[in-house]
């Protein structure tokens, strides 16, 4: 908003303030009735004892993180706020993740999402947001985000017959068939090797908390801004929420390579990974896979934050999302410096949840 | 208040657009630019400058830019 003064911003601050308000008990009836119009189909979205859990709220009764407008007594939108601490060149930032953010369609450039996004800003010293639509995009850029490289996508397929369709959705079902034949063909004489089970003497199964550690000291070097995943982060992350989500589990070697991941009913996730030599990579990238066809997910889905990540995940058989994720960054303060570049893993933000 | 030093108000709070660009009858929420923020900075400029109180819902009931303007003189 830089062509406007600061009393402005400080104006709309107020306006911001009278109509945004945290989710509470109290709220929660006409929480309910907006989930219902802006996500007909979802259970969580509408759960207290869920958000409480996903915007890291001490009570359901309260949840301080997640903003809702209202249009006299009705909620009309909504903007979850995600804690997490930020880590660049050895300082930790107090950060949040924006996320969920909706205002139902009959409201959309009425005011209200503007709204939303200024009121967070002043929750936390950096308030970040991860691969906007293009509306949201361009409000962001105009109340002062600056935009930061992201990581890029990395799928393998499982179910060919989903990628076929999502690329070509006009295709004959024949057509799909004979399509799916010659790729999956193509990959199981490409790629034959990673369809063997690989050795279980070498790798361990576990849970996160296996490998806590180990992905705490994978992390200790990293160059670009990134979510420090340490212990109280990864307890909340990677912990069961019932009846919504499992617990996050582990593959991993004596001498230290590991993949931390998720199965939701349809693909796949590896949350993050570290490997100590190409041997290793391969074995745990085959044991997943192995996991992860027989559940069975219609892909593996990563991200890849360096050109070496993503060699060796093409290597494995996966292929890169043309354009690389965009992370967006605000701060008001300008001794805060994030860099240029961003590494980002799926679970971050609110991948998955 | 007449309608040509509204419009002119009006172009104002967009970053990018000609003046001259926006007449009485022209969709404001089809202008390039019009977003969530805009239609906030409309608000706060009819208070400022007028000293009404435009809600939201004035916005989103509305279409043209006359019709904006009618809500306004009708505050």
């Amino acid at each position: 908003m830089a062509h406007n003064s600061v009393s402005r911003f400080e104006r709309l601050k107020k306006v911001a303030e009278s109509l945004i308000h945290p989710y509470s008990l109290a709220r929660s009836k006409k929480h309910i009735e907006f989930v219902d119009k802006a996500w007909p189909n979802s259970q969580k979205r509408k759960d207290s004892s869920y958000l409480s859990w996903k915007f890291r709220s001490k009570t359901p009764e309260q949840i301080e993180n997640l903003l809702l407008v209202h249009d006299g007594q009705n909620v009309v939108g909504q903007l979850g706020l995600i804690p997490a601490k930020v880590k660049y060149s050895n300082i930790t930032y107090d950060a949040q993740w924006g996320c969920n953010f909706k205002v139902l369609k009959e409201w959309e450039d009425c005011g209200y999402g503007s709204l939303l996004d200024i009121q967070s800003l002043d929750k936390k010293p950096i308030t970040l947001g991860a691969s906007p639509t293009k509306q949201s995009e361009a409000l962001k850029i105009k109340l002062g985000f600056t935009e930061l490289e992201g990581p890029r996508i990395m799928a393998f397929p499982i179910d060919f017959k989903h990628f076929i369709r999502l690329k070509l959705p006009t295709l004959s079902k024949l057509a799909v068939h004979l399509l799916q034949v010659s790729i999956r063909s193509f990959y199981y004489l490409r790629y034959f090797k990673n369809y063997q089970s690989p050795p279980e003497k070498d790798i361990k199964k576990g849970t996160y908390k296996d490998i806590i550690d180990l992905i705490e000291k994978s992390r200790q070097n990293l160059a670009e801004a990134h979510v420090l995943h340490d212990k109280e982060y990864l307890h909340w992350r990677c912990a069961a929420v019932k009846p919504y989500r499992e617990e996050t589990l582990s593959l991993y070697t004596h001498a230290g390579s590991f993949i931390l991941y998720y199965l939701t009913s349809k693909n796949c996730y590896l949350y993050e990974y570290h490997f100590l030599n190409e041997y290793e990579r391969k074995i745990l990238l085959r044991q997943l896979l192995n996991i992860a066809s027989t559940y069975p997910s219609q892909a593996l889905y990563t991200y890849a934050n360096s050109l070496a990540e993503e060699k060796d995940l093409k290597e494995f058989g996966f292929f890169g999302f043309r354009t690389r994720l965009k992370v967006y960054a605000h701060t008001k303060d300008k001794n805060v410096d994030l860099g240029r570049k961003f590494h980002m893993n799926v679970y971050d933000s609110d991948g998955t949840i | 208040m007449n309608i040509q030093d509204f419009i002119t108000d009006f172009e104002e709070q967009f970053e990018k657009v000609e003046g001259g660009s926006i007449n009485p009858e022209t969709e404001f929420k089809s202008v390039k630019g019009w977003d969530s923020l805009t239609a906030m900075l409309v608000i706060d400029m009819v208070n400022e400058k007028y000293g009404k109180t435009l809600s939201a819902d004035s916005i989103r009931k509305c279409k043209t830019v006359n019709d904006l303007f009618g809500e306004i003189n009708s505050l």
